[in-house]
């Protein structure tokens, strides 16, 4: 089975595949950004950790936005990203591939 | 060798080919060929950089200039050889390249990765013919420019860096030409350090030659350029079966240089079958100077993110690697300088950050695989801090120096274990920090502290690995009148996460001016952190620096820690309580980030306070976030 990674499994093939959290809960069409299916908080950078720019020289030019899972609130991916930069999209898989070729050999 | 031994070699293998065993016998000869020439250089250097911190690499190359076999040292240099190598070859004449010759080159539209590493390339000769090449290169401490250092603030171009040379001969037969290492020498502040770290780079190629020559008289010149195709084309043939193994896809990520604006430096990785793109295309547009890199240290800043993420069972033969991947870059880019753009500080920002950005990729495509999940590691420390100190040492005599304390950077989460604490820096396998009393009796410092400090890497399931922060002050000398302090990662944290797991923390430096240290120290005391001095707390905005540090100043820098591995809320509150116990988790960080409440009377978690905990900070997530629309919110690339 495809996964974006330990937490995010990909159901299904083609057009009909969707992104699945581990807790079962749908989070949308795989061939999408799944960070658009899911709850977002943006903040500062400061979010991130208590060592994270502490002295605030970084301005507010960068923001931490945490990704959560619509169903049972886990966390799934931190973005620090500039504040008028759009959301990544940092994993898509080739989910034409075929499924003996991703994970064949360990 | 004797006639028998070459044809038996040759003949036993398939196609004309080494039979296995031979050709197991000279790959494994050839590598300890290369760590002997390293360990040549070191011994020879009188440079810190080079015999305490490492901050250097030896490579051999093919006749063609080739790296198959590069160092375990700083790995981004392969390219660097291996580009300088073949300028050679393009622009002298045969004729003019032979046995004992020795070039040296520190220009970066060459192939050095900046000016500062200075790299040192010989052909290696056996039977008349040239069958190889061996390089080295140290990073210089001071090579010139108007600036003390590497870094050339206010530089707006290349012409206000360091000067550059383009390759040169050296050694001409055997014979080292006084004229050009006079001219070389006359450009540096510290002609004596620079003067021993360039013997050092020829002694380190003189061993490479001399131990290559001795295996073709043994072997055959035919036999060891067998071999030497045969690493190649066996670390090919391995790293396209384990691209076959990977899931196909591509993986995106945007890293950061502060400088006088942010360069972001954007890569997307598209791994299709057993080939490997690195598309670096949409990053920034080149700053004038300082910053950028070219584009010989950006593939080669892409080779050392691949080798120790997916080739840490095969050769290192970067020639071998090469063949399964490309680099897309665009002229006139912070990853692909357009001359006469400046690159003075090159390995810490553009190939530097090139290379953290290729590394998110593939840890994240390694997070994709069920099967290469235990080779997964979040972010290594992805911003690194230098400091340049010049100035008059406690023997009254004219110091530089680069304190590189910092590689000791956190190590990114792994998917079963956490990163490691200070655990070093992905470009360099080989990475360590100087001992503080070294430093001290080389430099006029007197550290205070150096630690891990808790709480820097990033909260994850498994945690980013913590990073240093050191104190120390003037000793042994009045000042230190030129200090350059100089970052990334200073806006914002470079190691990110993945899958949940939180970043790292910023690079951070801060002097604490005019303290009552002495009189701490006079009274027996040692401060624990500037909290515990009176003073007044210099914050430095910008991500370099020039400054200065008086008798009762206090310097302290963090370094930056590794990225977390999946939801902190997961991980087990024991092993939160084992990291308070060894310092590398506070209570108020396990509290508010793993939701673990611990009882530090007793030592102990409180189990229900944390199960309430955890369910406060899922519900306080429902709460604050907010569902997206998606529409323009995405990233269209």
């Amino acid at each position: 089975m495809a996964r974006l990674n330990e937490r995010i499994e990909v159901v299904g093939t083609g057009a009909g595949a969707v992104a699945v959290c581990g807790c079962g809960h749908e989070i949308g069409p795989a061939a999408e950004n799944y960070k658009l299916h899911l709850l977002m908080r943006e903040g500062p950078v400061q979010n991130a950790g208590p060592w994270v720019d502490p002295n605030g020289i970084g301005g507010d030019r960068f923001v931490c936005r945490e990704f959560f899972c619509p169903g049972c609130a886990a966390l799934l991916d931190v973005e620090i990203a500039q504040r008028h930069e759009p959301i990544l999209w940092d994993v898509r898989l080739d989910l034409a591939a075929p499924e003996s070729e991703s994970e064949s050999a360990g | 060798m004797t006639d028998t031994l070459a044809h038996e070699a040759l003949s036993s293998g398939s196609n004309g080919s080494l039979d296995p065993v031979t050709f197991e016998i000279l790959r494994s000869r050839l590598s300890a060929i290369n760590d002997e020439a390293a360990m040549t250089m070191r011994l020879v250097s009188g440079s810190p950089v080079a015999n305490e911190a490492y901050d250097m690499n030896v490579g051999l190359m093919d006749a063609d200039g080739d790296c198959f076999a590069i160092g375990m040292y700083i790995t981004i240099h392969a390219l660097a050889l291996s580009s300088t190598v073949k300028d050679i070859r393009q622009r002298f004449e045969a004729a003019d390249i032979g046995p004992g010759d020795v070039f040296m080159s520190n220009d970066p539209y060459v192939g050095a990765c900046h000016q500062m590493d200075v790299a040192v390339v010989a052909p290696i000769f056996a039977d008349g013919r040239l069958v190889a090449w061996t390089g080295s290169t140290v990073h210089q401490i001071d090579l010139g420019g108007p600036v003390e250092g590497q870094v050339q603030l206010g530089a707006t171009s290349i012409w206000s860096e360091q000067p550059l040379f383009p390759p040169i001969k050296i050694v001409d037969a055997g014979e080292l030409r006084p004229d050009v290492e006079r001219g070389y020498l006359r450009r540096t502040r510290l002609p004596h350090l620079v003067g021993l770290d360039l013997k050092a780079m020829i002694a380190g190629c003189n061993v490479a030659m001399a131990r290559v020559q001795d295996l073709a008289g043994r072997y055959g010149t035919d036999v060891v350029l067998a071999a030497i195709e045969g690493v190649n084309e066996a670390t090919a043939a391995r790293f396209r079966a384990r691209l076959r193994e990977l899931p196909d896809g591509t993986w995106s990520h945007r890293g950061y240089i502060e400088y006088d604006e942010v360069y972001p430096v954007v890569v997307e990785m598209t791994k299709q079958g057993d080939s490997l793109i690195f598309d670096y295309t949409a990053s920034a547009d080149q700053a004038g100077a300082v910053i950028n890199c070219t584009r010989p240290a950006c593939v080669g800043a892409v080779v050392a993110a691949v080798l120790p993420y997916l080739c840490y069972d095969m050769a290192w033969s970067p020639a071998g690697l090469q063949r399964a991947i490309e680099v897309r870059t665009r002229e006139g880019t912070v990853v692909h300088a357009a001359w006469p753009a400046g690159t003075s500080k090159a390995t810490t920002t553009g190939s530097f950050m090139a290379t953290i950005s290729a590394g998110v990729c593939l840890s994240k495509l390694l997070a994709a695989s069920e099967s290469h999940l235990r080779q997964f590691m979040s972010t290594w420390m992805g911003g690194l801090y230098v400091e340049d100190l010049f100035g008059t040492d406690q023997r009254g005599e004219f110091f530089g120096a680069a304190i590189l304390d910092a590689m000791a950077g956190g190590s990114g989460a792994r998917a079963f274990a956490d990163g490691l604490d200070a655990g070093g820096f992905l470009d360099s396998p080989s990475a360590i920090i100087a001992n503080i009393e070294d430093i001290e009796y080389s430099y006029p410092v007197l550290y205070l502290s150096r630690r891990i400090q808790a709480d820097t890497g990033g909260a994850g399931k498994y945690r980013g690995g913590n990073t240093l922060a050191m104190t120390y002050i003037v000793h042994g000398a009045e000042r230190l009148p030129v200090k350059i302090l100089h970052a990334i990662g200073t806006y914002q944290p470079g190691s990110v996460g993945v899958a949940g797991g939180y970043p790292s923390n910023t690079n951070q430096f801060v002097i604490k001016r005019g303290t009552d240290v002495r009189a701490l120290l006079a009274g027996g005391g040692v401060p624990d952190d500037l909290e515990d001095l009176d003073g007044k707390l210099e914050i430095f905005a910008d991500p370099i620096v020039k400054t200065s540090q008086g008798p009762d100043d206090v310097h302290r820098y963090v370094a930056m820690g590794g990225g977390g591995y999946l939801d902190p809320l997961d991980r087990e509150p024991e092993r939160v309580l084992a990291d308070y116990t060894v310092g590398a988790v506070s209570v108020a960080h396990a509290r508010d980030a793993y939701g673990v409440v611990i009882d530090s009377d007793r030592v102990r978690v409180d189990a229900a306070a944390t199960e309430q905990r955890r369910r406060d900070i899922r519900d306080e997530r429902r709460l604050s976030a907010s569902p997206l629309s998606g529409a323009g919110r995405s990233d269209p690339s």
